[in-house]
């Protein structure tokens, strides 16, 4: 038995881990372990071995047969596959123009470069991830103020960590023991969230907020921040532009009226505010998207983001560092820019996801834009891991892939997302293949190979590499070799693949930056002003065209007109963290799927007795946008009137339940997070007509 | 002997990568209905209105082999884990009513399976796998 190096693949963290091989397979996987003692995973990164010897992972190139959507699919050789690609793809940039063509990478995100150099070179401007429902928001609302990358806590010099709607012992538990190490610290934790959890439980204050009402919240903590004079004025005068509009527009939203909207108590209010305040230095901790999956999202975040500014935590030791720890520099991520010659998928609903670039498209509407032809005809999709149950009403997204001319899904699964494409080929996991990994502090390690390929799976660089050659297309990256581009990658920091080679725990690049505190000392921001934009330029320049508001206002999701209450009387939040699910890759994992009931409908005790539901009955949820089954959980957790539940479950899908119309205007990004629903108890005889019709024939609605 | 297992449940936050690394160091990705060897128990804290799940683990306590009839359960002697002699085991599940924390089963072959303190590893220089895999020390080998 072997025991080698590697990381895990299944989310960003990338945990280290020792992976024992015997006979060429992996037969036990750990947390890699330093002086004897193990670093620890997640349940997910502990499951792996059924992650890679799935029953379900695709072994070889796949291409269709019979009718879209029969699910009819025949094996066909690589070479056949590349030729198809290749055939069908400048043939509908001849006919239709590249950008036609629509480049998708899902998750993870380490080939994206790589896709997007292809997409570049192909000539179209669609490219685009699934961080159109992810991150991309929150660094674009970050974007929007301080005109840089969105800057993490310096946790190890803060003193109080505002915590913002991230339950981290199940998100990122291997982050757990530096949240306990803090507490022991003596650092005081502020967590917003509008459930109880493991996280809140060792929190010094919680906020309890209903869903979608962390602006208020964040607005009046500005308010008392500002009215109690506790902000930095030095600073703030110096840097920040448009205080005068900031201070007006939050002069109204006393803690009282926060209260009211929020559910939080007002002194409790006022104590955290003062803290973060005063208690310096302070970091905000926040999550990728809590905040960012509400229609009023993006301004929600943006009055989050300015507590930053207003109380001089930007960019200290202990608050939101730009540069907190030595970074060495190199290639690709961050680095390749998208080609924006044309217009994109998006760009005339979203403009400033465009005028602050990300370097993607925003594919939120893929379904619209395909099925209505808008902003033009678009005939292809070119997919790398795309999972449709990531959209909103998803199964209008596979009515719209119907459509296309031609639809190519590069996998590790089969899957429902899979069921509408005239291609489907072969990824590998990171167990499977190299990649050199970028890791904290300057350092780097090269991802080793910890066994052969499964079948005839695919490192999916190698891939568009393959493909890019077969299709003539022009880039000087992608047309050497897999070796040459992982030491591309590495050139800038001085170290080569060779280097990475002989150092299995990781090596510092010769090329160093230090950590740095104030950068703006040095440098204005990178926004229109020059300075830290309370009142955001960018968005001002739509004021008139699209009412887009350049203060981080308040709009309460629950303020709408186009749902009836009545109808939909209680609050829908979906994708709270689970710590054995990540979105929808993992229920085919027999032993993470078999720990909890699911799909669970979590409801506060009141609502189940108001409703007649008792735990583990069978329910039925509904929307305006469809509804879904579940089986009831009552769970004190969260406040009456709210119900739970994860997303991506092919035994009963959250995301039917949220309206494709129903979107952050600023960003796209659907309003998981706060929604509306009703429930119902599943009645015995409507099942029993239900699960004979299910024996009988498809009603439709199944799905594998 | 070289410490007894024990659960801080104080310090569990159930994000159940102990019941995976259980199955993990125990069988093979096929075996899709194979079963832990930690249990999982559910938590009020009234204080906090939260309730939540922790995941305690077999602490080697020996409830189980006082309680067997058969004398099918024994202790080894080197790590003082307590293991299942399936040739002398008749399935009767005594011993799953002794087990405090319900730990040990009746398994599909019809014998008891618990936890084996991952004696193997142990032997080998490594930790169990439920200790390994734990990022908060909610599960310790020690006095």
């Amino acid at each position: 038995m072997e025991k080698k190096q590697s990381f895990c693949g299944i989310c960003s963290a990338g945990c280290p881990m020792d992976v024992y091989v015997e006979d060429g397979k992996v037969v036990e996987i750990e947390g890699h372990t330093e002086n004897g003692k193990s670093r620890g995973l997640c349940a997910k990164g502990a499951a792996s071995k059924q992650y890679l010897y799935n029953e379900e992972r695709i072994l070889y190139p796949m291409k269709r047969v019979g009718e879209k959507g029969s699910g009819q699919f025949e094996r066909i050789s690589w070479e056949e596959a590349y030729g198809l690609i290749a055939k069908k793809l400048s043939g509908i940039r001849k006919e239709y123009g590249a950008k036609s063509v629509v480049f998708y990478a899902g998750y993870p995100k380490w080939y994206r470069p790589a896709l997007l150099r292809f997409a570049n070179a192909f000539g179209s401007p669609n490219f685009c991830t699934e961080s159109s429902t992810c991150f991309q928001a929150s660094a674009l609302a970050w974007k929007s103020i301080y005109g840089n990358g969105i800057c993490f806590p310096d946790l190890p010099h803060t003193k109080t960590l505002l915590l913002w709607t991230s339950n981290l012992f199940h998100s990122n538990t291997p982050m757990g023991k530096m949240y306990r190490s803090l507490k022991k610290r003596g650092v005081t934790i502020i967590a917003v969230d509008p459930r109880s959890t493991v996280t809140t439980r060792e929190a010094d204050i919680h906020l309890k907020i209903t869903p979608g009402t962390d602006g208020a919240l964040a607005l009046a903590m500005a308010h008392v921040i500002i009215e109690e004079e506790l902000y930095d004025k030095e600073f703030v005068d110096k840097y920040v532009y448009g205080f005068q509009e900031y201070k007006n527009y939050v002069s109204t939203f006393t803690p009282e009226r926060a209260c009211e909207i929020t559910g939080v108590d007002a002194e409790l209010i006022r104590k955290a505010a003062r803290l973060y305040a005063c208690n310096k230095p302070s970091g905000i901790q926040f999550s990728v998207s809590t905040i960012v999956h509400h229609i009023n999202g993006f301004q929600n975040y943006r009055a989050v983001f300015s507590l930053i500014a207003l109380t001089g935590n930007y960019d200290v030791e202990g608050g939101n560092r730009a540069m907190p720890e030595p970074v060495s520099p190199c290639n690709e991520f961050g680095k390749v820019k998208r080609y924006d010659g044309e217009e994109a998928i998006g760009e005339k609903d979203f403009p400033i996801w465009f005028d602050l670039p990300c370097q993607e498209a925003q594919c939120t509407r893929i379904a619209d834009y395909i099925l209505e032809e808008e902003p033009y005809p678009v005939k292809a999709v070119f997919a790398m891991g795309l999972n449709h149950r990531m959209w909103p009403q998803p199964n209008e997204l596979q009515r719209a892939f119907g459509a296309l001319d031609f639809y190519v899904n590069v996998e590790l699964f089969w899957s429902e997302s899979s069921r509408m494409a005239d291609l489907v080929l072969p990824a590998c996991t990171t167990f499977e293949r190299e990649e050199v990994k970028t890791l904290r502090g300057g350092m780097f390690a090269l991802n080793e190979r910890m066994v052969e390929p499964l079948g005839e799976s695919k490192n999916d660089i190698e891939i568009i590499m393959e493909l890019a050659k077969r299709i003539g297309l022009e880039d000087e990256v992608l047309s050497s070799d897999y070796e040459s581009y992982m030491d591309y990658i590495l050139k800038p920091s001085g170290l080569t693949l060779q280097d990475l080679r002989e150092h299995p725990q990781g090596m510092k690049g010769k090329v160093l930056i230090p950590p740095r505190i104030q950068t703006y000392r040095e440098e204005p921001f990178h926004t229109t002003s020059g300075k830290i934009e309370l009142y955001s330029l960018a968005l001002d320049k739509y004021r008139e065209s699209r009412g887009y508001e350049p203060l981080p206002v308040y709009h309460d999701f629950r303020d709408q007109r186009d749902v009836d209450r009545e109808m939909y009387p209680l609050i829908l939040s979906t994708g709270a963290r689970k710590p054995q699910f990540f979105h929808a890759r993992l229920y085919r994992l027999s032993w993470l799927s078999a720990l909890e009931t699911n799909p669970a409908v979590e409801i506060h005790p009141e609502d189940a007795r108001k409703y007649g539901i008792r735990d583990g009955d069978r329910v039925r949820v509904s929307s305006p946008a469809g509804e879904m089954e579940g089986i009831a959980v009552s769970s004190i957790n969260g406040n009456p009137g709210v119900v739970y539940i994860y997303h991506g479950n092919p035994k009963g899908e959250a995301n039917n339940l949220i309206h494709r119309s129903y979107f952050d205007p600023y960003t796209g990004f659907p309003g998981y997070k706060s929604y509306f629903c009703n429930i119902e108890k599943l009645d015995q005889r409507e099942r029993k007509r239900k699960e004979e019709a299910e024996v009988t024939g498809d009603d439709g609605a199944n799905e594998i | 002997m070289m410490g007894r297992m024990k659960f801080n449940a104080e310090q569990c936050v159930g994000c159940y990568a102990c019941h995976m690394a259980c199955l993990d160091a125990h069988h093979n990705a096929r075996e899709i209905h194979a079963r832990s060897f930690r249990g999982i128990s559910k938590v009020m804290d009234e204080e906090k209105g939260l309730s939540y799940e922790i995941c305690p683990g077999c602490t080697q306590c020996g409830a189980c082999a006082r309680a067997c009839p058969q004398d099918a359960v024994f202790r080894e002697e080197d790590y003082g884990v307590y293991l299942v002699d399936r040739e002398k085991c008749i399935g009767c599940g005594v011993c799953t009513k002794a087990c405090p924390d319900h730990l040990i089963f009746v398994d599909e072959t019809g014998k008891a399976a618990k936890c084996d303190g991952c004696i193997a590893r142990r032997k080998a220089g490594r930790e169990p796998a439920c200790v390994a895999v734990c990022c908060l020390d909610a599960i310790t080998v020690g006095e």
